[in-house]
């Protein structure tokens, strides 16, 4: 049960922390370069945005939660439950980050999402 | 954190004592280098691509894992968890065929007529928008 708990913490952070610094990228906008300094300055205006900040608190409560799952439960089976985070995922990109989800492209992640079910059967 | 798990009593098992003696442990540490090496490359692609493209193609790590859990950990990988991972790899060639990112199909379509696509006004939005 408490597994169960953990496994839903780290998949709500890590779908809310994903939205997040989509959002927080999306705003800053595109990466185009390999210059050192240039990477600097870009990584500095991310860590000013609030959504990047609030993405990172989601983030590491998902990386504690995984952690601690880990600590528990093998790995084999803990890293493909955390698919369940795709789900979250994309109904955040659909509905909050308003992105256009074709159908072939919900196809493909069901898919995964099987896939990521049947990798956690014992 | 099993071996860190293993050195501490059964109650002690989900308690801060656990993440705090995990810090201790350098593989721990390096696992956290390699998350760092991912947020960066995560966050560039996520600046260029869909939320909803990057993520599925990113599952291409769970075959990895379960083979690296196979190999380095020993751990019993069955078929039907081998399979598990064939379905992955056809999703992800799925979603990898629509790489057209909402935000540049709005700049080619709607890029005059400001505001049109939704990904265009999503990103004209304020700076530092709540979550």
């Amino acid at each position: 049960m408490l597994n169960v708990l953990l496994l839903a913490v780290l998949v709500l952070a890590e779908g809310a922390s994903d939205v997040c610094v989509t959002r927080a990228m999306k705003s800053v906008g595109e990466v185009n370069t390999l210059v050192p300094r240039e990477l600097l300055r870009i990584a500095r205006r991310v860590l000013a945005t609030g959504a990047f900040r609030l993405g990172l608190v989601f983030m590491t409560t998902g990386f504690f939660a995984f952690l601690a799952l880990l600590a528990r439960v093998d790995m084999s089976v803990v890293v493909p439950a955390t698919a369940l985070i795709y789900v979250v995922s994309m109904l955040g990109a659909k509905y909050v980050l308003k992105e256009e989800v074709s159908t072939l492209r919900w196809a493909g992640t069901a898919l995964v999402c099987l896939g990521v079910v049947l990798t956690s059967l014992p | 954190m099993k071996s860190v798990a293993a050195q501490l009593p059964d109650g002690a098992r989900l308690s801060p004592l656990l993440l705090v003696r995990g810090m201790e442990s350098p593989l721990v540490w390096i696992g956290i280098l390699l998350l760092l090496v991912f947020l960066g490359l995560f966050l560039s692609t996520l600046s260029r691509e869909d939320l909803s493209f990057v993520l599925p193609v990113l599952s291409v790590g769970y075959i990895l894992n379960v083979a690296s859990a196979r190999v380095f950990l020993h751990e019993p990988v069955s078929p039907v968890r081998w399979a598990g991972t064939v379905f992955i790899v056809l999703g992800v060639v799925m979603v990898s065929v629509t790489a057209r990112a909402t935000s540049r199909a709005a700049e080619g379509a709607a890029a005059p007529a400001a505001g049109t696509g939704a990904a265009g006004a999503a990103v004209a939005e304020a700076e530092d928008p709540p979550c």
